[in-house]
């Protein structure tokens, strides 16, 4: 208060209000001074309450706001896997199609070979129908006398000839068997390729799950910030393996890797059903997973 | 012989059966998952299981299990075929009791050697 007073010395009074009373000049200064600050409680009084809501709002968003940014990190970091995952399937379904291509062009090219000899057979089936009808004029002339026996064996041996001459151009059967083993073996390898079916539907399932994991996590985070419920993509009842891959080129290398371990575990094995020998198959089961750890 | 063949992927239970049939085997039985087939293990005699891992309800590991603590199934011989190639994934098999393991894609030299090692 002393300072107060201080403050409001006698020549600023004098200036302010010129009444030439410094007492009741000062006096009303002090008041209005009062009255200003009591305007301003009673302001920081209304303000506080706001404020106070301020803090509680920024207390109650900031962690929203944590998990919002945590979210949204986990979701970006999702999706380069998910698209991963799609570009895994193109590149499969790329192989598997120019696989299935090729082998259906060899048994196109198989097909055009057999058609070569359809026509073959059908000139020969033509050819034995009219030496079966000259054969019966042959056998005819014969009868009655019209052909001299000597004649007619010359005529039945040049049909013969003939015939003979005709099925020799005609493919041997081992060829035909070839021909359509062929065929057989590449629809069969058609059948390997489409395998890749039930890979590319495991990688599918991967990006599936990540996709939907993503729009559960963004869904609860609108559902957070501004009480919103989306539609969520239903749960498949299935199971993937999220690391499928394709590659017929490379199935034989990978047999072999898979080999390399069943060889080391087999050696080690005892065969299913052995109870007294169960627990050394399982010690020495554990011994190569040991091993490996230690790879 | 017959083959119980479960698979989750009707396209691979189609496969499988027509390799088996290119290789000699005919009689062959589907299931599309672990519970599945041994339910159908329960109703008839079977040589050998040819089983996928990833399945559901019940996947192929629980099945080889399931099967060696049976005392009915325990000595049918199983081969499992899987996208599952890596190391430690191989062992779990054999731990669990697969007799073999066969990585997808698949050719049918590979399948006729490997049943005619578990067979033999």
């Amino acid at each position: 208060m002393g300072v107060g007073r201080t403050a409001i010395g006698k020549g600023e009074i004098m200036h302010e209000n010129g009444t030439g009373n410094p007492g009741r000049d000062g006096l009303e200064t002090l008041l209005n001074r009062v009255a200003e600050v009591e305007a301003l409680f009673v302001l920081v009084r209304r303000i506080v309450p706001f404020v106070e809501d301020l803090a509680r709002f920024v207390h109650d968003v900031a962690p929203m706001l944590r998990k919002a940014s945590q979210s949204l990190r986990e979701s970006s970091n999702k999706m380069p896997r998910a698209a991963e995952h799609l570009s895994n399937v193109t590149e499969a379904t790329e192989l598997a199609t120019s696989e299935v291509l090729d082998r259906l062009d060899r048994i196109l090219q198989e097909l055009s070979n057999i058609d070569t000899f359809a026509d073959s057979y059908a000139s020969f089936r033509r050819s034995f129908a009219a030496s079966c009808r000259r054969l019966d004029q042959i056998a005819e002339s014969l009868q009655d006398g019209r052909m001299l026996a000597a004649e007619g064996a010359l005529a039945i041996s040049r049909l013969v000839t003939r015939l003979q001459e005709r099925a020799t151009e005609l493919p041997p059967p081992a060829t035909l068997r070839h021909e359509s083993q062929t065929i057989r073996d590449e629809a069969y390898e058609i059948m390997t390729a489409l395998q890749v079916q039930d890979i590319t539907a495991q990688q599918l399932m991967a990006a599936y799950e990540l996709i939907r994991s993503v729009q559960e996590k963004i869904n609860s985070l609108l559902n957070d910030l501004f009480n919103v419920d989306g539609e969520l993509v239903p749960k498949r009842k299935v199971a993937y393996d999220a690391n499928a891959t394709f590659s017929l080129h490379n199935s034989g290398a990978r047999q072999a890797r898979v080999d390399a371990v069943l060889e080391n575990a087999a050696a080690r094995t005892a065969p299913a059903g052995q109870e007294n020998e169960r627990a050394e198959t399982q010690a020495d089961v554990d011994e190569i997973l040991r091993q490996m750890a230690r790879s | 012989m017959r083959f119980l063949a479960v698979d989750d992927s009707p396209t691979m239970l189609r496969i499988i059966s027509n390799t088996l049939q290119r290789i000699g085997y005919s009689d062959v039985v589907q299931a599309s998952n672990g519970a599945e087939a041994l339910q159908k293990l329960q109703e008839q005699p079977v040589d050998v299981v040819i089983t996928d891992w990833n399945m559901p309800e019940m996947d192929g590991l629980e099945l080889v299990k399931a099967m060696r603590n049976n005392p009915k199934l325990k000595d049918i011989p199983v081969l499992m075929v899987t996208t599952r190639g890596v190391k430690e994934d191989i062992v779990e098999a054999v731990k669990a009791g697969a007799c073999s393991y066969i990585v997808k894609p698949f050719t049918p030299q590979v399948l006729k050697e490997k049943i005619q090692q578990i067979t033999s």
